[in-house]
């Protein structure tokens, strides 16, 4: 079948009630995470995690992505109305957004963002459609040395995504290490179990997920102060003159996002960044950047939109996630015992093709979400973070326990998430450590095979050409904070 | 040197003696059989690469400048304690008034809530919480 043929089957599995409904809670779930504070995607996807728990894996996926790329949608209010950034990819809508409020045009703000992200993610998505079967058709030749270096590649890209790549490399081995603990499925040895017999099934996935992304974001945020005062929303619709300023950014965002959400180690932040410096750069008169510019809204917005489909198709093709939500997402699909990687597209086809679908769907969904209802939402924004904190905690516990009934796992929640505050505090990346435990076991049955083909000569890892490649990847990922200050002084210079 | 910066270098002199503790442990296990590695050699790999790194952190860190903020630590380690005080409760009393117990503490206690509100949302977030797990999904609830 081909592309299109796939694409039409997924449409019709997408718009099933029950998948329809999936993407609906989804992409609202996404909308309020962007703006609720203290808690994001990842914390949000975490705390579902155990609800999904045996239920169908294609409509777990399309609820996942949903609240993935709804966020992008939601973060952009907090930016324009108060302004302080619901997620990090909105920082630099903040800049603008926020100075359009204080002139009276919050609305027109967000009304641009919004039909910017809508055609951001519309294309960004048709971008994944048609890149991601080629790139994944592409590495079904690989073999146990070309899966090692994708793991290695996943984890230092995801590292490399970070305040600090050394911190993000720290927290990636710590989630290998992790993964060692329980039966070594190999030979049977049981595996720093310290003779706890609990120990035996080793640390789950759910536990450390959300000890990480729900108790240890919580607890860091649980110090946010009151709500702050919120601009009034009013026409949404912006006028004819916004649009013209507005229209050329939007597609000059939206490629600069797809292309940079494609590359690993690098994410919706560093997108909208380089789209608002790309406006900036080509603007007739820069000085109008940071007054208010309807352009410094509508291209990063683009460009966050775009990175977040631009970041499925490493994730869906090869396995190797983009950002931290796309990581939680990789997870989940083994949870649901998926394998992911480049078998995704002929073993699951149906899975992947029902949530491509979903994602045109879901951005229609937002875009009719954020027009009419943006008032709406930014109502979300008074309510105070102490009451929003306990019921995550509870819900925390609850689903911990009901991953395995065990009370044990409550007390490595506790554990965990007391590692993920200080993680959290001090600006440690989390989530290389939730991807160190999902691919080690994959990483060490890649690595025994490798070694047996070659009888144990690691030559095998670089004298085949795209595993040398991948490795060659990794290590620009690991490298590049030493040598990208040789180039910055003549970036600047530019 | 304040707290703020001492805990950055409490977290990464954890991830350090962990790594050292896997070495350890690790050497004890088998580490090669015929042509590929046994139980033993990853996590010695790892215990070695995290110990390393995270140490590399400790040297960063105590060459830096301490430029940390000295926001408060006291309400987070209150909410930390009181969610492990809830966990250590759940065998004891059970999911229900733990849970209740902890939320109750939180509004009213740390949020200085009024005890009424906080007692009502308390209340029927944990009635929810129940209801979804016990009598939705079956889930044998402490």
């Amino acid at each position: 079948m081909s592309e299109l043929g796939h694409l039409l089957a997924g449409f019709s599995a997408a718009l099933t009630l029950k998948h329809l409904t999936m993407c609906f809670l989804g992409v609202l779930m996404g909308q309020m995470v962007g703006v609720l504070p203290g808690i994001g995607p990842a914390a949000a996807i975490a705390l579902l995690l155990p609800l999904t728990f045996g239920a169908d894996p294609t409509s777990a996926i399309i609820l996942f992505a949903g609240i993935y790329y709804g966020s992008q949608y939601g973060g952009t209010l907090t930016s324009v109305l108060v302004s302080v950034p619901g997620e990090s990819s909105t920082v630099m809508t903040t800049v603008d957004g926020y100075q359009m409020a204080l002139q009276g045009r919050a609305g027109p703000a967000l009304g641009i963002a919004a039909i910017g992200s809508f055609i951001a993610g519309t294309l960004g998505t048709l971008g994944l459609t048609l890149l991601a079967p080629p790139l994944a058709q592409a590495a079904l030749a690989f073999g146990p040395p070309e899966y090692f270096a994708l793991v290695v590649l996943g984890l230092t890209a995801l590292a490399a995504v970070g305040s600090s790549v050394l911190k993000g490399l720290v927290a990636g081995v710590a989630g290998l290490l992790i993964g060692t603990i329980g039966i070594d499925p190999q030979n049977g040895i049981a595996r720093f179990t310290f003779d706890q017999t609990w120990l035996l099934d080793g640390v789950e996935f759910i536990v450390l997920t959300v000890a990480l992304f729900g108790v240890g974001e919580v607890v860091a945020s649980c110090a946010l102060g009151a709500a702050r005062p919120v601009a009034d929303v009013k026409n949404v619709l912006p006028t004819r003159e916004d649009w013209r300023a507005s229209r050329l950014p939007i597609l000059r965002g939206t490629g600069v996002g797809f292309v940079i959400g494609v590359l690993p180690a690098t994410g919706a932040t560093i997108a909208s960044f380089l789209a608002y410096i790309l406006e900036k750069k080509v603007a007739k008169d820069p000085s109008r950047f940071g007054k208010g510019a309807i352009e410094g809204v509508a291209a990063p917005e683009s460009a966050n939109n775009a990175a977040a489909a631009g970041a499925m198709v490493p994730m869906l093709s090869l396995g190797v996630p983009g950002s931290g939500t796309t990581a939680i997402i990789l997870g989940a699909l083994i949870m649901f015992g998926i394998r992911p990687g480049p078998e995704l597209f002929t073993k699951n086809a149906d899975l992947v093709w029902a949530v491509i679908a979903s994602m045109y769907i879901g951005n229609v969904l937002l875009l009719v979400m954020n027009l009419p209802l943006a008032g709406l939402f930014a109502r979300l924004l008074k309510i105070p973070y102490r009451w929003l904190y306990p019921p995550i905690l509870a819900l925390c516990i609850a689903g911990v326990f009901s991953q395995s009934n065990s009370v044990q796992d409550c007390w490595l929640l506790a554990g965990f998430g007391l590692l993920g505050w200080l993680m959290k505090r001090y600006d440690w990346s989390m989530a290389p450590m939730i991807l160190g435990l999902v691919l080690g076991p994959l990483f060490e049955s890649a690595l025994r095979q490798s070694l047996t083909l070659s009888h144990a000569s690691p030559a095998i890892f670089v004298t085949r050409p795209i595993s040398a490649v991948l490795l060659a990847l990794a290590l620009i990922a690991v490298t590049a904070p030493l040598w990208t200050p040789v180039f910055a002084p003549r970036a600047k210079a530019i | 040197m304040r707290f703020a910066f001492r805990g950055e270098l409490v977290l990464a002199l954890f991830f350090t003696l962990i790594g050292a503790l896997w070495m350890f442990r690790a050497l004890r296990m088998p580490l090669w059989d015929g042509f590929a590695p046994d139980s033993g050699f990853l996590p010695l790999v790892y215990g070695v690469l995290l110990a390393a790194l995270a140490a590399a952190v400790l040297v960063q860190l105590a060459l830096a400048k301490d430029s940390s903020n000295a926001e408060t630590i006291r309400k987070p380690l209150i909410v930390m304690g009181a969610l492990i005080a809830a966990v250590a409760a759940l065998p004891i009393v059970g999911f229900v008034i733990s849970v209740f117990a902890l939320l109750v503490f939180l509004y009213a206690g740390v949020e200085r809530l009024r005890l009424l509100p906080s007692a009502i949302a308390a209340a029927a977030i944990t009635g929810s919480l129940y209801l979804v797990f016990k009598a939705w999904l079956g889930v044998p609830l402490p």
